[in-house]
């Protein structure tokens, strides 16, 4: 039966004779929801997600594909036909809402039970869809079949909505509070997502058919502003999957952007009616399309070497574990053997094994300096590790940082001088009270001192301490070999040993000075070198807060 | 193959019914709608306001020229068989025939519709007039607003 006043369309879709936002709310909001969840079920079929969200973005498609041929239509028996459908695919979304949203926020599909409640549900609208309980009769004359709905079913398929709204709330909420920070965003942007797109779909819905029916409207046109809410949707979905990787795909923003843009100037095809206009936007839709490939394979490109960076960074980190715990395991046995060796050259020294002569005892002295160096050494690494994973626990407590300074002083005097250095002190009077752990403030002067030892062959290592605006200041100073640029990179890092130092020193284990920085930075000071102006040699410097 | 297919249909059940479902209403709508023509069809009968009290509608957007209807309703499938598609030069359209299944001509009711309507006594002065006040004008174009919905 034609509807008598109506033009006939062309393509069943097209007519000149409806509204010109018909085309401009459809066609984007449906090429774009079908283009991002094909892509979407295209990357990931065997998650049960990605085919819901597909099956919602078909179930709308088929909305606004039935939606174009009613409005264009002029063929009463063709959409006497498919007006009974609207109540169905309204009920379809509003339930395959609930579900997709279940399975986004419990990673697995619904229950028994639940698929019972939700086909519970739409056995109504499904058992009276082609029945007069859902249209009985259409008019030609208006082309419509509003006065011919059964109200009832009409109005609880848009209660379908509404309860998927609120369902959705009560599901997003209740989740909210129970999951991590991260899933939280997810949450959040997904439940302003859909409930955005249910609010504009069925409130929009609703309010054009009661208001049409009533009288105030003379045509359902407002309902057409409800399908914006599934560009909106798509958005958000858009976000969840470049930002979350939601969906387990790999979609690049960029990808999204090229892909909305396409079809955005794609749909531009449907509305324009001047060839001139239509050769100019189909240069427009193939340049973005050949532009966007390429941008598109450059920014993959680049996300692929970022992502492959971040593997080998995990990697890194790994291989670093298992070197720190063979590192561990090492020295501790080192350690062990160096001490029973060192018990035993102590032994044979103190008599308990009985009388020795000269050479044995000489032997057995340098087997015990020896052994000695050894056990410091590992100590040195032991004690870097250990502060470098930060399993060091500072007894921080008011400490006389002057104190520590001249008892490492006293300590090392013998050795610097049974070397011909001379020692010098610089501590000026005052008070140098800082908030540290004594064992290991100690460990920073004598480190320091002993480095210079080490490294001076003649003239004078001076000690320092003064104080400055609530600043400690603990300086030594050498007149050794000096450090180059070159070897001044390697300082204070960890095993950093420069080539100079290495000549003087063949025992530099690179540890000294990284556990002094370790130390000092734990204890919120600065450690650094400057060379010596006075003389060729160096100075290390360390500052701390005073209390 | 057997535990496999029994898992498929027990995995997808729900999406199974709902596809058969979806495939029968389809069926049972087509095989109403466009075979058996199993509806109402309403539309507007040419009317004579000599005869019958009709109702007053536009011909265009101004209200200069009226036409005169009443609402019939008919059974798509008889509709179909006396006039076939396109009901517009078909005189079969605008009269309850005795073989008609279900076919109701409602006519303005002055009682209910107002001013909407034709009076049998003054409409042929109305006619050979071809004038009618402002307010009589404003009421005949809310009344084809009303019916354009």
């Amino acid at each position: 039966m034609i509807c008598y006043l109506y033009p006939e369309p062309i393509y069943l879709l097209f007519s000149y004779d409806v509204p010109v936002l018909l085309y401009y709310a459809q066609i984007p909001a449906t090429v774009v929801a079908l283009l991002l969840s094909f892509y979407v079920f295209w990357k990931g079929r065997q998650f049960l997600l990605n085919r819901l969200l597909f099956l919602i973005a078909i179930f709308f498609s088929f909305w606004t594909f039935t939606t174009l041929i009613v409005w264009a239509g002029n063929d009463g028996g063709l959409m006497a036909f498919i007006w009974p459908f609207y109540n169905l695919i309204l009920s379809f979304i509003a339930i395959f809402c609930i579900y997709f949203i279940y399975v986004f926020l419990t990673k697995k599909d619904v229950g028994f039970r639940l698929k019972i409640i939700f086909l519970t549900l739409l056995a109504p609208v499904l058992i009276l869809a082609s029945t007069n309980f859902n249209i009985s009769g259409f008019n030609i004359t208006n082309c419509d079949a509003f006065n011919f709905e059964w109200l009832p079913l009409k109005i609880y398929g848009t209660s379908l909505g509404l309860l998927a709204m609120v369902w959705i709330l009560i599901l997003l909420i209740r989740q909210y509070r129970t999951v991590a920070s991260d899933f939280r965003k997810q949450i959040v942007l997904m439940g302003i997502g859909i409930e955005l797109f249910l609010f504009s779909f069925f409130g929009m819905e609703f309010l054009a058919t009661y208001l049409t029916k009533i009288g105030m409207l003379p045509d359902s046109q407002l309902e057409l502003y409800g399908l914006f809410g599934m560009v909106i949707f798509m958005i958000y979905i858009t976000i969840l999957i470049v930002k979350f990787k939601t969906f387990n795909i790999k979609l690049i923003a960029t990808q999204a952007l090229v892909l909305g843009l396409a079809a955005l100037i794609g749909s531009q095809f449907f509305f324009i009616k001047v060839p001139l206009n239509m050769l100019l936007n189909g240069i427009t839709f193939i340049a973005s399309i050949i532009f966007g490939y390429f941008l598109i394979k450059s920014v993959k490109k680049e996300v692929e070497q970022k992502e492959e960076l971040a593997k080998l960074n995990i990697d890194l980190q790994e291989l670093l574990k298992q070197r720190e715990s063979l590192v561990h395991l090492v020295t501790h046995k080192v350690k062990g053997s160096f001490t029973r060796s060192k018990y035993i050259f102590a032994g044979i020294l103190d008599g308990t094994f009985g009388e020795i002569n000269a050479e044995v005892k000489t032997r057995a002295q340098q087997g015990l300096d020896s052994d000695n160096m050894g056990i410091e050494t590992v100590d040195l690494v032991l004690n870097a590790a250990n502060l470098e994973k930060g399993t060091v626990k500072y007894d921080m407590k008011n400490v006389d940082f002057g104190e520590l300074v001249k008892s490492t002083i006293s300590e090392k005097k013998l050795s610097i001088e049974s070397k011909g250095l001379k020692l010098e002190t610089e501590i000026k009077d005052g008070i140098y009270n800082v908030l540290g752990d004594s064992l290991w403030l100690k460990e920073v002067s004598n480190n320091l001192v002993e480095n210079a030892l080490k490294y001076t062959r003649e003239g004078k290592i001076t000690v320092g301490l003064e104080k400055k605006d609530k600043k400690i200041l603990f300086y030594v100073k050498d007149t050794g070999v000096g450090i180059t640029p070159e070897d001044k990179v390697s300082l204070f890092t960890e095993g950093g040993r420069g080539k100079e130092s290495v000549k003087i020193n063949v025992d530099s284990t690179g540890y000294g000075l990284y556990s002094v920085r370790l130390i000092v930075e734990a204890h919120k000071g600065k450690v650094w070198m400057e060379p010596n102006k006075e003389a060729n040699g160096s100075v290390f410097f360390v500052e701390l807060d005073a209390v | 193959m057997k535990i496999k297919y029994q898992n498929f249909l027990r995995n997808n059940f729900f999406l199974l019914i709902l596809l058969f479902a979806v495939i029968v209403v389809v069926f049972l709508s087509y095989n109403r709608f466009i075979v058996r023509r199993d509806y109402i069809v309403e539309y507007e009968g040419n009317c004579d306001p000599t005869v019958d009290v009709c109702f007053i509608g536009c011909e265009d957007d101004e209200c200069i020229e009226n036409y005169y209807y009443f609402n019939i309703q008919k059974y798509a499938a008889d509709l179909y068989g006396q006039c076939g598609e396109d009901i517009t030069d078909c005189e079969e359209a605008n009269v309850c025939l005795p073989e008609d299944h279900n076919c109701s001509i409602t006519y303005c009711d002055v009682e209910v519709d107002g001013d909407i309507c034709t009076l049998i006594s003054e409409s042929n002065s109305e006619i050979q007039n071809g004038d009618r006040d402002f307010q009589e004008k404003e009421l005949l174009q809310d009344n084809n607003d009303n019916n354009n919905i």
